[in-house]
């Protein structure tokens, strides 16, 4: 759980000022995005599952962090996977 | 009825030659919207880098080929760099899609009647998520076309598929609503049941991606 000292984020968004964020939609089942997430990124299946769960009850959910190019490139993974997903910049609301 | 399950090394349904039919036409139809058809020595001919800075008309191809920024001049940038990569792999996978439904008894009228030809379809577990994707596609595209835009009405078209009173044969138009709620009913157990097994072996450490 990541501490919030308020010098700590200014800091991260200079060395990562770009996010990826994924969008829900009405259509991509539940266990698809599980399994993208899973899988792209890596991450274990619990903490895919609870990312997934915030795209679907909040609506989105910040996947990556890093340059614009490395956000592109997440980016347009997803779009390959038929997620819908934007590079947006860091530090937007979440 | 439609569930893969795992066999071999991969993963098999069965499906009989209407619904192979039926998914063989909205591939081509789909591949066809995204400006698909591989030439091997060709290509898709696509320039890279030069691409198109503006959004597909068509709604359904705008949700397979969605913006990558909610700033304008963002997203151009990116639809320059990334979309005719996207087409292609989108296509590729919906190939390998219509590759594993096979053509027996699809094309020729001389043959067995489609619902007699039955046929196992089977998936290997290195094509999994190729064939995942491109179903996934194939329901989008179904999505935009239904005017799906909510979960409910995503769940209202399930339960259209379910209705068992006839449709009534004046009302072409229900009759073509009930038939797509089908159609993407069964995309969706396709989909749901390929997945869950690759969930499963990636649990197991067989994935893969």
């Amino acid at each position: 759980m990541r501490s919030a000292l308020p010098l700590e984020r200014p800091l991260e968004q200079a060395v990562k000022p770009w996010v990826t964020v994924v969008w829900n939609d009405p259509v991509n089942l539940m266990s698809y995005v599980t399994w993208v997430f899973c899988t792209y990124f890596g991450h274990p299946r619990e903490q895919a599952e609870h990312l997934m769960m915030q795209v679907h009850t909040q609506g989105r959910a910040t996947v990556s962090a890093g340059s614009l190019e490395e956000m592109e490139v997440d980016t347009q993974a997803m779009h390959g996977f038929g997620l819908w997903a934007t590079v947006e910049p860091a530090g937007g609301s979440d | 009825m439609w569930s893969f399950r795992a066999e071999d090394d991969g993963y098999v349904t069965e499906l009989d030659g209407g619904e192979r039919a039926v998914l063989a036409e909205l591939v081509d139809e789909v591949v066809a919207l995204l400006g698909g058809e591989i030439e091997p020595e060709v290509g898709l001919g696509l320039q890279l880098g030069g691409g198109p800075v503006t959004p597909p008309d068509d709604v359904a191809v705008r949700r397979l080929l969605p913006d990558g920024s909610h700033d304008a001049e963002l997203a151009a940038e990116f639809r320059r760099l990334t979309e005719a990569d996207l087409r292609v792999t989108k296509v590729t996978q919906l190939l390998r899609l219509r590759s594993a439904l096979g053509t027996a008894g699809l094309d020729d009228p001389a043959g067995p009647a489609p619902e007699e030809a039955s046929v196992v379809v089977a998936v290997g577990r290195e094509e999994a998520p190729s064939i995942a994707a491109a179903l996934n596609d194939l329901r989008l595209v179904l999505a935009e076309r239904l005017g799906i835009k909510s979960e409910v009405e995503a769940e209202a078209l399930q339960r259209l598929a379910l209705l068992t009173e006839p449709v009534d044969p004046e009302d072409a138009d229900e009759a073509t609503v009930r038939f797509l709620a089908t159609v993407s009913t069964m995309l969706g157990i396709l989909q749901e049941s390929l997945i869950q097994l690759m969930l499963k072996d990636v649990g197991r450490g067989r994935a893969s991606h």
